[in-house]
């Protein structure tokens, strides 16, 4: 699961029929810097959710075939979001380290 | 499987049910020089792996799905093992 900041949202009336009252978010993924200096993200994906994300919130974005799992048919999805993140605690590096 | 560095964890209150007493940990992964290397991943910890300890990450979703016991799981990264620290092994 990647940790990403949702920035917007998707709207499509043309789709897989799979896909029924689904919100789809666009996400920046975190980039191995981006705890630290806030931006350096990777390239926006866009994620299946059915928690009800807002823009400007923290995501938990599962990808790759787990993100199929969830559902009951076979659903053509590769980034689900699973999780809405309240409090991240993030160290760089080791403070104890010499 | 990647080599990665536990450098923080996440709380989460609206989740996937199967996450429901996780601890969701944070892992950088790194390349062979020790730098970070991609996305910082949430992941599963059935070990008990204290902050900044080396472990190894594994990508296999079925077994996560085991460990949550839920078989609709979106769980794929955990922690499969802990890397004994330099200057551990003779």
């Amino acid at each position: 699961m990647r940790i990403g900041s949702v920035i917007g949202r998707v709207t499509l009336s043309e789709r897989h029929p799979a896909f029924k009252g689904e919100r789809l978010l666009v996400v920046l993924p975190w980039g191995p810097r981006t705890p630290v200096t806030g931006k350096d993200h990777e390239y926006s994906i866009v994620a299946y959710d059915d928690l009800g994300a807002g823009v400007g919130q923290d995501v938990g974005i599962c990808e790759s075939t787990e993100a199929t799992r969830p559902f009951t048919i076979p659903t053509p999805v590769d980034a689900y979001c699973a999780a809405l993140i309240d409090t991240v605690f993030y160290q760089a590096s080791d403070p104890r380290a010499v | 499987m990647r080599l990665a560095y536990i450098r923080g964890y996440v709380t989460s209150t609206v989740k996937h049910p199967s996450f429901a007493g996780q601890r969701l940990l944070i892992a950088q992964p790194v390349d062979r020089e020790d730098k970070p290397d991609g996305s910082p991943q949430i992941v599963l910890d059935p070990l008990g792996t204290a902050l900044h300890e080396k472990v190894i990450l594994c990508s296999d979703g079925s077994w996560a799905r085991d460990y949550v016991k839920d078989p609709r799981s979106p769980a794929r990264w955990w922690v499969m093992g802990i890397v004994d620290p330099e200057g551990s092994v003779a």
